[in-house]
């Protein structure tokens, strides 16, 4: 199993729930400084959004479904 | 009684005193003005924020307040719907919206003043007190400028200078040099001695700053390098509580005779909604609660405070209750002894074990039912990696059990709570927008202090391609207008520009491009009205822009968009812009005359009523009052009296108007009729209006190549063969003239001829 997370803005724009699956490429959400677009790096399930107070950002934590995708094969 | 006043080229006007009557602002509906301003901010505090604070004291001290309402938060459209703190923030300070992630900035730039400068250059004192870092967005928007929320390092700085009395919050972090422990500085710059140096007495603990706030002088109060602690991991003995730093606040502040300004922000309400922690919400919004219990018990002894209570936007999209008969259960919520964030996590990941985990969960969440399922969504949170922890499977634990619940992680945008008691308060009733609160402090502030400046760019005759020269100097325009633009957004003074008409030669779309593409260049907003040459007449091609097409292609310009022709705006705060449309009467389509519509005075007459005792500027592009040798009926608004009677029954002392291309100023009967040179004709030129207080200066700028300038001269000359066309090319304009300054009516000293 493999997890990534992504940091984006906590003010508006994520556009995840956690449970949710998203493809390689979606978009989670928006960059803190320069407002652009961040995509999900790989295809999973949004496990964890957890806030950090410090950086004002929402880190997105993705669990990879390739081992899923590798039982049906 | 008529009189006027051939301006001077280049010269100086100062028309003072008397010249806007009423310029004073208006008073609040009861005839109460504050001595002292408390602006609170619940920072995430939607209603459900509010809601949960009740549902722990059972009463709040903010429902105290006398008057209640609602407050809309968005942003400028172009970042969306929902705001971030940094233009909410704006919002509330300054009465104008900006961009997320701006602090007290136009999104091209231009400072915005605030409600906190404004009272520190009136002589009052002021206060800025938060539990978040002190160069966080919230407090920021009140003393400093920056195009970007994050680099507090800048925002530190600015403070130093801002002139704030009391600075109460964390965020040392930011103020001491790179190299000292926890810093965040990329440089060597102390500002905790720089403000020393300035009189700060510098305190790190609850006790400094109580003994700090008995004595006189400025305090700098930095509690944590960060944030401060959520009220639930807060150790009392050490860090003050935000109530504590509230009194402490305004004890310092009461001292100044002249009275003061205190915001004070809940700032990690908003933290812990993001986590959709309602435990750590509830303490946080509990521990606002007293400081607005601080603030009102302070209020309601002096007698002359005004406190408002809002928020900057809500959080979360919180639920309290499930079902028909699920009421939220507080007791589960008051069993939690630390928040998710900062404190469980961490004790979590330190011991990851079943038995840990659920030691903690008894110990301090109260929950001594943990499911297995619950345990291992928890383990799951601990291994991700990092130093943070997950916190969704912590705080579902409490969620589940106390019927919370949340739609997000982030600000949602539903209206927030406004409360307000003391002098003044009857303002704050109803459904309102952020703006609203900023500008009615400045009403309620007694106006603003700050001087404003603004230029006028009249007649400019965009005439692309024009074949020759006629006394407007179409191969030249584009020349002058550049310059222009540049000197303006050169000076740092100008805070907005007004463009009185006749933008192009004929209407033309292709023109009107051109000049709009030019206009764009300014730093700061332009406003504008439709000349006689930018409204399609009868004889011009089909293409040319009517009058709608104009409002509309113009839109944001002071119109909305709608392709209505008139409009009211207020560009700074306390100053109301009304611009009217003389240029587009049915009656004169084939006719460079012009008439103000009876719908716009029916309009005008109710606007100056809703603005009575603001200071307003009135810009309409054809000319109310005679001006001399201005003969043809044409250069007049043909229903000139009718407007100029709503005018002065509206308190209005002063209207800009351009179509003349004379640089002149006549008035008649207290109303003054400000004409403008034009870019396009001699003497090429500009103005720039100065209002500080009541006094307004008007200066005249003229094209510098006198080469040029002497062509253009010589062709008004040549097509104006009149002693009219004389007299607009300078010869009486040339006298010297002086201006009583003192007296109702202005007195032209030195020789006018007639």
């Amino acid at each position: 199993m493999r997890r990534v997370n992504v940091r984006v803005d906590a003010t508006a724009g994520v556009r995840v729930l956690s449970g949710v699956h998203v493809a390689e490429g979606d978009p989670v959400g928006k960059e803190l400084n320069t407002r652009e677009t961040v995509r999900s790096p790989i295809s999973g399930i949004v496990e964890f959004i957890t806030f950090d107070s410090d950086t004002h950002t929402l880190i997105v934590t993705i669990r990879s479904n390739c081992h899923e995708l590798s039982l049906k094969h | 009684m008529k009189r006027r006043i051939f301006a001077k080229w280049g010269a100086t006007f100062l028309l003072l005193a008397t010249f806007f009557t009423g310029w004073a602002m208006a008073a609040a509906p009861d005839g109460e003005m504050p001595k002292n301003v408390i602006l609170m901010i619940g920072d995430g505090m939607g209603f459900p924020q509010l809601t949960l604070g009740k549902l722990a004291k059972g009463s709040l001290a903010i429902e105290e307040c006398q008057v209640g309402g609602a407050m809309t938060t968005q942003p400028l459209p172009s970042s969306g719907v929902i705001t971030d703190s940094a233009a909410a923030g704006t919002a509330l300070a300054t009465g104008y919206k900006t961009n997320n992630g701006i602090i007290s900035q136009t999104p091209e730039g231009k400072t915005l003043y605030t409600v906190l400068e404004n009272a520190r250059d009136k002589g009052k004192a002021t206060g800025l007190v938060t539990t978040t870092r002190i160069t966080h967005a919230t407090p920021a928007v009140f003393a400093t400028h920056i195009d970007d929320r994050d680099n507090e390092n800048a925002i530190a700085e600015q403070y130093v200078d801002s002139g704030v009395d009391i600075l109460l919050g964390g965020g040392l972090r930011h103020f001491i040099p790179k190299g000292q422990q926890g810093s965040k500085r990329n440089d060597e710059k102390d500002l905790v001695k720089e403000m020393e140096a300035k009189g700060y007495a510098f305190v790190k603990d609850r006790q400094g700053l109580l003994d700090a706030a008995n004595n006189e002088g400025k305090i700098l109060g930095l509690s944590k390098g960060s944030h401060m602690s959520y009220e639930l991991d807060r150790d009392p003995a050490k860090e003050p509580s935000i109530a504590e730093m509230t009194e402490a606040a305004i004890e310092a502040l009461k001292k100044d005779p002249e009275g003061f300004f205190l915001m004070v922000e809940g700032g990690r309400i908003d933290h812990a909604s993001h986590a959709n922690d309602a435990p750590t919400t509830m303490a946080d919004m509990v521990a606002f609660d007293e400081a607005v219990k601080a603030a009102l018990d302070f209020a309601k002894a002096d007698g002359n405070t005004l406190v408002i209570v809002t928020a900057d936007h809500a959080n979360g999209g919180l639920s309290i209750g499930m079902g028909e008969k699920q009421w939220a259960k507080p007791e589960v919520l008051f069993a939690v002894k630390g928040s998710a964030e900062e404190k469980i996590a961490p004790m979590l990941k330190k011991d990851p074990s079943p038995e840990a985990i659920k030691r903690i969960a008894a110990e301090y969440m109260g929950v001594t039912d943990l499911s297995d399922e619950e345990v291992a969504a928890i383990q799951q949170g601990l291994t991700v990696e990092g130093e943070w922890t997950a916190t969704d499977p912590i705080v579902a634990v409490i969620n589940v059990r106390a019927h919370t619940g949340w739609t997000t992680h982030e600000h949602d945008g539903c209206m927030v709570p406004l409360f307000a008691y003391g002098p003044g308060s009857a303002l704050f009733s109803g459904t309102k927008d952020n703006t609203y609160i900023g500008k009615t402090i400045f009403q309620l502030q007694g106006g603003v202090a700050k001087k404003v400046a603004f230029a006028v760019l009249s007649d400019l005759h965009m005439a692309l391609n024009e074949p020759e020269n006629t006394w407007k100097m179409f191969h030249y325009n584009q020349d002058v207008l550049s310059w222009a633009i540049d000197e303006i957004n050169e000076r740092q003074d100008i805070d907005f520009v007004l463009v009185p008409g006749d933008l192009t030669k004929d209407s033309e779309p292709y023109n009107h491009r051109a000049v709009k593409a030019m206009l764009d260049k300014l730093n700061v907003p332009y406003y504008v009205i439709p000349g006689n040459h930018d409204v399609k007449k009868d004889w011009m091609p089909q293409g040319n822009l009517g009058v709608a097409d104009f409002a509309r292609y113009y839109a944001g310009r002071g119109y909305d968009g709608s392709g209505k022709s008139w409009y009211s705006v207020d560009p700074v705060p306390g100053l109301q812009l009304i611009g009217l449309d003389s240029a587009s009467d049915p009656k004169f389509s084939n006719s460079w005359g012009g008439k103000v519509s009876d719908e716009q005075l029916k309009w005008l007459e109710e606007e100056l009523k809703a603005n009575k005792g603001k200071k307003v500027i009135v810009m309409v592009h054809h000319a109310l009052i005679k001006h001399e040798g201005k003969d043809d009926p044409r250069n007049y608004a043909e229903n000139a009296d009718a407007v100029k009677k709503i005018l002065r029954e509206g308190g209005v002392k002063t209207v800009i108007t351009g179509h003349l291309h004379v640089t002149d100023i006549a008035e008649e009967d207290g109303l003054y009729d400000i004409s403008s040179p034009a870019i396009s004709s001699y003497p090429l030129a500009y103005r720039v209006m100065e209002l500080s207080g009541d006094e307004l200066s008007v200066n005249t700028f003229w094209y510098p190549d006198s080469l040029v300038r002497e062509m253009a001269k010589t062709e008004l000359v040549k097509a104006k063969e009149t002693k009219t066309g004389a007299e607009q090319v300078g010869e009486l304009s040339d006298r010297s003239f002086a201006i009583n300054l003192g007296e109702k009516e202005l007195t032209a000293v030195g020789a006018i001829s007639k």
